[in-house]
C-alpha cells in the first residue's frame, strides 16, 4: 500500500516537473517581450546561482568570486567573438566557460589555504581585481566605457531575437541543473558535502581535500564563464559596473531557495526577479537596502530558504546546509582542535 | 604488522610526543591508555598522516608511511575512525557509509560488505535513510565505527569510542570491536576509559605526557600498582 503511494506520488512530482518544464519553454509565447527579457535574466542567474550553491552549499567553500568569474566569461566571450566571427556560439560558451574554470583554479590554488570569512574576503579581493584588470585591458574591453557584445551566431546564422536568447539559455538551464542534480547523488558530491561538513573526518576517509576543492572552484567558475556569456547575449552591452553590482544578490538568491538543494536558485532566482518589480516604485534607489534587510530575515528566521519552510510543513528534517549553524558556530568548534 | 620507531611529534615548540614506539601486531587489539593531553590522539592522527612528525618512522606493512599524505594512508588500509563521532552530520547513514568506501572501486564488493557490516549494527540498517544528526550519541559512534570498517581497513584506529557515551552503550561497542577483531581486521585503540580498554586488549601501552610509561599485557597493567591508582582508581 505504502509502495502503491509511494509511486503515485513520484508520478505526481514528475507530472508537475513535466508541466513546469513545458510551461518554461512555451514561455516565449505566453509573455510579453518584456517579461521574457526578464526570464531569460532570470535564468541565467539560476545557472550563476547553482554554481555558488555547489562551491557554498555542498563544499561549504564561501566564495565571492562569482561576479569575477562571470564578468570574465562574459568579457572573454564577447572578445572571441568580435575578433573570431566564425567561431559557432556553442563553442564560445564552452571556450569562455573553459577560460574561466582555469581561471578558477588559478584564483582557487592560493586561496583555498583559507577557509571560511577568509575565503570569502581573498575571494573577494580577487574578484575586484578581475574588475580593475578589466577596466585596464582598454584595447580589448572597451575599460570603463564598456564594449558592445555581439549576439549569437552560428556561420551566416544570427539569433539576435529575445525568444532565440531564451531558448538557448533555457537549454542551458535545463542541462545545468540535470548535471548538479546528477553531482548531488554521486560519488564526487557526496565528497564535496563530506568536506562542507567535516575536513578532518571528510581526510581520514581517503578523500584528497585540496583536489576536490580546486574541482569544486573550477566547476564553479565554469557555470558562471557561462552564465556570463549568456548575460552578454541578453544586454548585448557589457561593463564591469554590471557585475560589480551581482554579488549581493546572488547570496540573496541561495539564501532564499536554500542552501545546498539542487533547485534552491530556481526559487531564490525567480523571488528575486519578482521582488525588485514589486518594489521597485519606492525603493528603486535603494534596493540594496531591501536586499540586505531580507538576507537578514531569512538567515535568522528561515536559515533553509523556501525550501527549510516547505520542510517546516512537512515536519521533516532538511539535509541541506544550514547557514545559521555554520555563521554562528563558535570559532573553536569549527576550527582544528586538539 | 604498524610499528611506530621512536616517533617524536611537536605542536609549533610544544612537543606532544617524545620518542613513542608502539608495535601492533596483526590480528591483535592493542590499546593507548592515558589521561588528557597525553598526546593519544595525536599518536593516530601521526599513524594516519592528519600531523607531520618530526623525527623517527612509522612502518606499515615493512614501508614507511611517515611522510604519505593521509588519502594515500587510508588506501594502504589504515583507517581512523576520529575522536567525538565526526560523522558527516547532514548526509544520510546510507551516505555516511557510502562515504566510508570512498577509496574503493568494486560496487558489487561494496554493496555486501554494506549488508555484512549492517548486520553487525541493525539499528543503523533501521535508519539508513535519517539524516545522521538526528541519531543519538551511541549510534552515531556505531555509524563512525561501521563508515570505518566499510573501508576495509586492514588495521583500524580508533579514537576514544567510548566518549561521552552511557555505560551500556559503551559496553555494547566494545563487544563489536571484539567481534571485529575475530573476523580478523587488526584494531589499535586509543582510550581514557583503561578498564573497560584493558579488558579487551591484547597488549596495551600507557601514555604519560608525550612518553611511554609503562607497557605490557592487560593482566600485569591491571596488577600495576601505578595504572590502578592513577588509571583504575583503586587504591591499594
Amino acid at each position: 500500500m505504502v509502495s502503491i503511494q509511494n509511486n503515485h506520488k513520484k508520478n505526481l512530482t514528475r507530472l508537475s516537473f513535466l508541466a513546469i518544464i513545458i510551461v518554461y519553454f512555451a514561455s516565449p509565447f505566453l509573455l510579453s517581450e518584456y517579461l521574457l527579457y526578464l526570464v531569460v535574466l532570470m535564468s541565467v542567474m539560476i545557472i550563476v546561482a547553482e554554481g555558488l550553491n555547489v562551491m557554498i552549499g555542498f563544499a561549504g567553500l564561501f566564495s565571492f568570486g562569482q561576479p569575477g568569474f562571470m564578468a570574465f566569461g562574459a568579457y572573454i566571450g564577447a572578445i572571441l567573438a568580435v575578433h573570431f566571427k566564425w567561431i559557432p556560439f556553442p563553442l564560445i560558451m564552452l571556450m569562455a566557460g573553459s577560460a574561466t574554470a582555469v581561471l578558477g583554479l588559478i584564483i582557487g590554488f592560493p586561496c583555498l589555504r583559507l577557509s571560511g570569512f577568509y575565503l570569502a574576503m581573498a575571494t573577494f579581493g580577487f574578484s575586484s581585481a578581475i574588475f580593475q584588470l578589466i577596466n585596464y585591458a582598454k584595447p580589448f574591453t572597451g575599460g570603463y566605457e564598456g564594449m558592445y557584445a555581439p549576439s549569437p551566431s552560428l556561420g551566416s546564422l544570427h539569433f539576435g531575437s529575445t525568444r532565440a536568447i531564451f531558448y538557448i539559455t533555457a537549454v542551458c538551464v535545463v542541462c545545468v541543473l540535470v548535471v548538479v542534480r546528477f553531482l548531488a547523488g554521486s560519488r564526487t558530491g557526496r565528497a564535496w558535502k563530506a568536506i562542507r561538513d567535516d575536513e578532518i573526518a571528510a581526510s581520514s576517509m581517503g578523500i584528497e581535500l585540496r583536489r576536490e576543492k580546486l574541482k569544486v572552484f573550477a566547476f564553479g567558475a565554469f557555470l558562471a564563464g557561462i552564465a556570463g556569456v549568456l548575460y552578454s547575449y541578453t544586454i548585448r552591452y557589457l561593463e564591469t559596473s554590471y557585475f560589480d553590482q551581482m554579488g549581493l544578490p546572488l547570496f540573496l538568491i541561495l539564501v532564499l531557495g536554500g542552501i545546498g538543494e539542487v533547485y534552491g536558485p530556481v526559487y531564490g532566482s525567480i523571488f528575486m526577479t519578482i521582488l525588485p518589480q514589486i518594489m521597485g516604485g519606492k525603493f528603486s534607489q535603494n534596493m540594496s537596502l531591501v536586499y540586505g534587510f531580507t538576507l537578514v530575515i531569512f538567515v535568522l528566521l528561515a536559515p533553509h530558504g523556501f525550501y527549510g519552510i516547505w520542510y517546516r510543513i512537512k515536519k521533516t528534517v532538511p539535509a541541506g546546509f544550514n547557514i545559521r549553524a555554520y555563521l554562528f558556530k563558535k570559532e573553536s568548534q569549527r576550527g582544528n582542535k586538539d | 604488522m604498524l610499528k611506530l620507531k621512536e616517533v617524536s611529534c611537536f605542536y609549533g615548540k610544544a612537543q606532544a610526543l617524545n620518542k613513542v614506539s608502539i608495535s601492533v601486531p596483526k590480528g591483535k587489539l592493542v590499546s593507548i591508555l592515558g589521561a588528557n593531553g597525553a598526546g593519544k590522539s595525536t599518536c593516530l592522527k601521526s599513524i594516519s598522516g592528519l600531523i607531520k612528525i618530526k623525527e623517527g618512522a612509522i612502518l606499515f606493512q615493512g614501508h614507511d608511511i611517515s611522510r604519505t599524505n593521509p588519502a594515500e594512508i587510508v588506501r594502504k588500509g589504515i583507517v581512523q575512525v576520529p575522536e567525538g563521532r565526526m560523522i558527516f552530520p547532514s548526509l544520510t547513514v546510507a551516505e555516511n557509509l557510502e562515504m566510508g568506501a570512498y577509496c574503493r572501486r568494486n560496487r558489487k564488493e561494496i554493496r555486501k560488505d554494506r549488508e555484512r557490516i549492517l548486520g553487525y549494527f541493525p539499528i543503523l540498517e533501521e535508519r539508513k535513510n535519517q539524516i545522521a544528526s538526528t541519531l543519538s550519541g551511541g549510534e552515531q559512534q556505531m555509524l563512525a565505527i561501521a563508515r570505518g570498517l566499510m573501508a576495509k581497513p586492514k588495521i583500524l584506529l580508533l579514537d576514544e569510542p567510548s566518549l561521552g557515551l552511557a555505560p551500556v552503550i559503551v559496553e555494547e561497542i566494545f563487544s563489536f570491536l571484539v567481534e571485529i577483531k575475530n573476523e580478523g581486521t587488526t584494531i589499535l585503540l586509543v582510550e581514557q576509559n583503561a578498564f573497560m580498554a584493558l579488558k579487551i586488549s591484547d597488549y596495551s601501552y600507557v601514555l604519560e605526557t608525550g612518553n611511554i610509561s609503562i607497557s605490557g599485557s592487560p593482566e600485569l597493567l591491571l596488577n600495576n600498582k601505578r595504572v590502578r591508582e592513577s588509571y583504575l582508581g583503586i587504591q591499594n
